[in-house]
């Protein structure tokens, strides 16, 4: 394992956090409540970065993702009222996909710009949600315009022998140790079957992409779409089932958000996460395991702030740590640009929890996104985005 | 012959544009059980009534200069999701500091718009210079930089630092700024004209002057139109890039200048929000062009007041907001659709002609 | 290239009247009320003041169905048209509104003949102000704001912090761990004005409790009203820690704060309306009480003010001492405590505590 690889990063972070978090007043940091926590969050920005990979990697951008998982909250919370959890789930998909489609449709039929068939179908969604509520939801009890009555919910399962096996380490309070255990009992104890269902979504999407035929042509028509039609493989059928998938994946986002994250369809419910899985597809460089790091580090943040604020005090401090050791690893090495560059910032937040400990709530508001830029800011990486990203497919050439 | 199917090729996307547009909308209406054409009349006298054409305007002004904003990004696919941020943190710092101060009219005015357009143009140039040295996507910066800007201001606004609380109010505002920083009404028959909709004609102005009669607009279009061709020709992407989300984020930045020089003349709680997103949709239906934006603002914001009545007579306001997804939409496939039947023409023109030539 | 130039102004221009149109088009009425009475009029007739026909509610941005405040004010209003076999109407906001598009609101509501109109809402201060003016013998009445000053405006206002205080007090005489959470849906003066008279009243009866407070989202960011999940996960999180009760100052988002301590087997409090009755089965045993903020008192007595001649213009306050907030106590879970409460609630109204209403 090399020192820079992303895991020994990861491993060595976690470390750092775990040992800051018992002194100093964090115990939620490394949590079973937390990690828990952090799942739920994680999963729907992770479920609309699937769907932005699957789209993009066939080369259409697809910011309509937050009017996919949108339509998917409604049409899942209102089958699911309907005639029950299987029919939401399945609604859910549905509607999202029909919205995928409906971009593929504008986008690789009618050759509008992407970005604008995206936008204006977010629109669309909004509207129709809003109107379809004052239809269906707004005259029965429990309902209104913005709300539905409630939704059933999945159920959750616990792996068996996990609790016997890391309870016991979780409960020592040794450092390190005892959050790692508390990790791992949060990630296996008391996780809807949904959750595992969308985390199982990863590997799978990794394996149809690059491990199936069909994967193959799909990232062709992302990459050479020229070149793949001349070989007999349309650029238009496999954008559309690309798209249909990426909608489909968006819409269960929604169904999670009504089911699992919370019990109830209510406007609004959404509030960027599209945008932001779609963020992460770019961080996460177009592959499912970077995208899923990315959600991550959002998702993470976001549970960690809303659960208990002074916890974010203490990643700030980590951060703070971290920064130095990077910065004193570049002084070593005679890279002077990068120890201040790494410097300054960590002597910023190392002084202020010196003598301000308390982050401001309504700073707290803004850790998860702060934390996202700054990864993104830190991390440098050689983007390589899909080569015909963006671009019409034209037969024949210049249109 | 080829004039009348010039001019059918002219009127052809719009006209096609509204018959989807109606025929969605019909059926939405349908759904709702109203009838769709039942008080036509009573709603036309409505919405042409002077006064309230002259509300539309008012409304469309800032609508329009978030659509100016939103276009010079979109000359380079640049997607400037900040311009909500940008202009609410801009008003903001605007309303602070034209409250601290009392200066001579043109002055007070003008320090205002000054400070809106440099913070406007400062946290646009964070995203802009991710970009550009670090490779960050605009769109994810500008989204991270709107909910730290909303952060930033919920901090700021509070009686603690910078904002004061009227007795047995529970708005949070700035200090009013004094007069001498008020834009005056134009006064028309209809009623009051916003003073700062000369601010915004002298953007649109200025925009198409910069975009069409400058070294640096022809470098934009020609980086929009094709990014091989114009790097061949020397003109250097990152820079642009740069330069073009710092110009759209001063540009957003006046866009609560409206509000805060002709209206309210403070920044609280009640400051709308969510004109960045509007004015993403009004440059996409107006397709970049200033005068094409104007009147896609005119219209959204026509569209906006109509759902008021709207909501007073008992349909749900939110036909409107489908019907104007439905516009977006249908003109941007109708446009295509033309597009593409003009250039089958003129390949069928050529072809002839050299078959012409060559026989 | 001309050509290519003009096609998109002229169907712009050809597209905004047609869509104008259509935009238009759309406004259907399909009540039995004729088009014209829609359009407003600047002197309505002068009614004498038995006569209340027509009732209007215009709610901020969250609208009705959160099971709270709105829903409350919609039924004290709902009430006095029963009574008086009146009509009631509902119109709601949007996000971007500027004080003109409220004012037009009140304007379409005050020139279609309604007679009492009811701003719910801090946000409509400035909107009424105006309106009130131009409409003399229309009777306006608006909640949460006590800065508008007409001979025919009322403000209806209700301590909250004198309700939060003695359910602080019941939260401080349940909690087993001496630890107790606030959850606030969003950071704003009103919802700060809960914080303060709950922390007072936790401190007050219980010395050595301590309060963690948490707010859901920051302005002009409202989701906060209405986000379960992350009421859910932020009462989860204070579980975890330590509180064992939750006062879930957080309208919708409240649903998810009761769940949590339904999963958890703590306390939660709920806000404006007795929750308990409308809780679902599982969660309602888990419910100590609720903060009750009687909006539909206030908006009940000022129709039925205008109605029988007796409105009086100025600011309302609906406190402990006329029954306007107070607890619940459905379900029984406090009885034991509930004399305490009642010594304090006495205490506060004799003026011997004084609870405050900022943090």
């Amino acid at each position: 394992m090399r020192p820079g690889s992303p895991v020994v990063r990861v491993v060595l972070g976690f470390a750092v956090l775990s040992l800051l978090s018992g002194p100093f007043d964090a115990p939620d940091l490394f949590s079973r409540g937390g990690i828990g926590a952090a799942l739920r969050f994680t999963a729907p920005i992770l479920l609309a970065g699937l769907g932005a990979l699957w789209a993009e990697r066939s080369g259409v951008i697809n910011i309509g993702l937050e009017g996919m998982m949108v339509a998917g909250t409604w049409f899942g919370a209102w089958a699911a009222i309907e005639w029950g959890m299987g029919p939401g789930l399945a609604a859910g998909i549905v509607a999202g996909a029909a919205f995928g489609l409906v971009h593929a449709l504008l986008s690789v039929t009618f050759r509008v710009d992407q970005a604008i068939s995206g936008l204006s179908l977010n629109l669309l969604a909004a509207g129709l949600t809003r109107f379809l509520s004052s239809i269906a939801f707004a005259t029965v009890p429990g309902g209104s315009i913005t709300t539905s009555p409630p939704v059933p919910d999945f159920p959750t399962v616990s792996l068996p022998g996990v609790e016997a096996l890391f309870g016991p380490a979780e409960r020592t309070g040794v450092p390190i140790l005892s959050d790692a255990a508390a990790v791992v009992l949060g990630l296996l104890t008391d996780v809807s079957v949904l959750t595992l269902a969308v985390v199982a979504l990863v590997p799978l999407s990794w394996w149809v992409l690059w491990r199936t035929r069909l994967g193959l042509r799909i990232r062709a028509v992302g990459e050479a779409p020229e070149a793949a039609d001349s070989l007999g493989v349309r650029p238009w059928r496999y954008r559309f089932l690309a798209l249909g998938v990426s909608g489909g994946l968006a819409g269960l986002a929604g169904v999670y958000l009504v089911t699992v994250a919370s019990s109830l369809y209510r406007e609004g419910q959404t509030a960027g996460r599209g945008f932001i899985g779609l963020a992460t597809v770019i961080f996460g460089n177009w592959n499912p395991w970077s995208v899923t790091l990315g959600s991550l580090i959002f998702g993470f943040t976001d549970a960690l702030r809303t659960r208990q604020e002074v916890t974010v005090g203490v990643l700030v401090l980590g951060l703070g740590v971290l920064c130095a050791v990077v910065a004193v690893r570049r002084g070593l090495l005679r890279n002077w640009r990068g120890a201040v560059l790494f410097g300054v910032p960590a002597a910023t937040m190392l002084a202020w929890f010196w003598l301000v400990r308390v982050v401001p709530s309504e700073f707290v508001s803004f850790a998860p996104h702060l934390a996202t830029l700054v990864v993104l800011a830190v991390a440098r990486q050689r983007l390589r985005p899909p080569a015909a990203l963006g671009e019409p497919f034209r037969r024949g050439g210049a249109g | 012959m080829a004039r009348i199917r010039d001019a059918a090729l002219l009127l052809a996307p719009p006209v096609a544009a509204l018959v989807l547009a109606l025929a969605v909308t019909a059926g939405v209406l349908a759904l709702a059980g109203a009838d769709p054409l039942a008080t036509l009349r009573g709603a036309l006298v409505y919405g042409l009534q002077p006064s309230t054409l002259l509300a539309v305007v008012n409304k469309a002004i800032p609508y329009y200069l978030a659509g100016i904003a939103a276009a010079v990004g979109f000359h380079l696919r640049l997607f400037n999701i900040g311009i909500d941020g940008q202009y609410r943190l801009a008003a903001f710092a605007a309303a602070v500091i034209g409250s601290a101060v009392s200066l001579p009219p043109l002055l007070h005015i003008a320090l205002i718009v000054a400070v809106a357009v440099v913070v406007g143009w400062g946290w646009a140039a964070i995203a802009g210079l991710l970009y550009v040295r670090r490779g960050v996507n605009v769109v994810i910066s500008t989204i991270m930089l709107n909910a730290i800007a909303t952060g930033l201001i919920a901090y700021l606004l509070s009686p603690l630092r910078f904002a004061q609380q009227a007795a047995g109010s529970n708005n949070v505002t700035t200090a009013p700024i004094p007069e001498s920083g008020w834009i005056p009404a134009i006064a028309t028959s209809a009623g009051d004209l916003n003073g700062p909709i000369v601010l915004a004609v002298a953007i649109g102005i200025a925009y198409w002057l910069v975009l069409n009669r400058t070294t640096i607009g022809f470098e934009v279009r020609a980086m929009g139109l094709s990014e091989r061709a114009a790097t061949v020709a020397g003109i250097r992407a990152p820079r642009l890039a740069l330069l073009t989300m710092a110009a759209s984020g001063a540009i957003a930045g006046l866009v609560g200048l409206p509000q805060l020089l002709g209206a309210s003349h403070r920044y609280g709680l009640d400051f709308p929000a969510g004109l960045g997103f509007t004015g993403l949709s009004v440059a996409i239906l107006g397709r970049n062009h200033p005068a094409g934006v104007a009147i896609a603002a005119f219209v959204w914001a026509f569209l906006e007041r109509s759902a008021q009545v709207l909501d007073l007579a008992g349909i749900s306001r939110e036909v409107v907001t489908i019907l104007q997804a439905a516009i977006v939409l249908s003109i941007v496939v109708a446009y295509e659709l033309v597009r593409r039947a003009r250039t089958r023409r003129e390949r069928r023109f050529v072809a002839q002609a050299v078959e012409g030539g060559a026989a | 290239m001309h050509a290519r130039r003009r096609l998109p102004l002229a169907g712009l221009v050809v597209g905004a009247l047609v869509a104008a149109c259509a935009g238009v088009a759309t406004s259907a009425s399909p009540g039995p009320a004729s088009p014209t009475s829609i359009i407003p009029t600047k002197n309505p007739l002068a009614l004498p003041t038995w006569a209340v026909t027509k009732i209007a509610v215009a709610y901020d941005i969250s609208g009705r169905g959160d099971g709270g405040f709105n829903d409350l004010a919609y039924n004290g209003a709902k009430r006095a048209a029963e009574e008086l076999r009146a009509e009631i109407k509902e119109v709601t906001a949007r996000l971007d509104d500027t004080d003109d598009d409220r004012a037009e609101r009140l304007r379409l509501l005050a020139g279609a003949g309604y007679e009492a109109i009811i701003g719910v809402g801090f946000t409509y201060a400035g909107a009424m102000q105006a309106v009130a003016a131009e409409y003399p013998d229309v009777r306006f009445a608006i909640v949460d704001d006590g800065t508008v000053s007409a001979p025919n405006v009322e403000g209806i206002l209700f301590a909250e912090h004198e309700g939060s205080f003695l359910v602080g007090a019941a939260a401080g005489l349940t909690t087993m761990t001496g630890v107790v959470g606030f959850i606030g849906a969003v950071q704003i003066p009103l919802i700060q004005k809960f914080e303060a008279g709950y922390t007072a009243g936790v401190k007050h009866a219980n010395v050595g409790a301590t309060v963690q407070v948490t707010y859901l989202s920051q302005p002009p960011d409202y989701s906060g009203f209405g986000d379960p999940p992350h009421g859910r996960e932020a009462a989860l999180g204070m579980y975890d820690n330590g509180v064992d009760v939750i006062f879930a100052a957080a309208g919708g988002s409240g649903a998810g704060v009761h769940e949590a301590a339904a999963q958890t087997g703590h306390w939660s409090i709920g806000v404006d309306a007795d929750e308990y009755l409308l809780a679902p089965e599982t969660v309602k045993g888990h419910i100590l009480t609720s903060m009750l903020k009687n909006a539909n008192v206030g908006t009940y007595q000022f129709v039925m003010s205008v109605a029988r001649g007796s409105f009086a213009a100025g600011n309302q306050m609906f406190g402990l001492a006329n029954g306007g907030v107070g607890y619940a106590i459905s379900g029984g879970f406090i009885d034991d405590i509930a004399t305490k409460l009642d010594a304090y609630a006495a205490d506060i109204v004799a003026g011997r505590i004084v609870v405050p209403e900022a943090p």
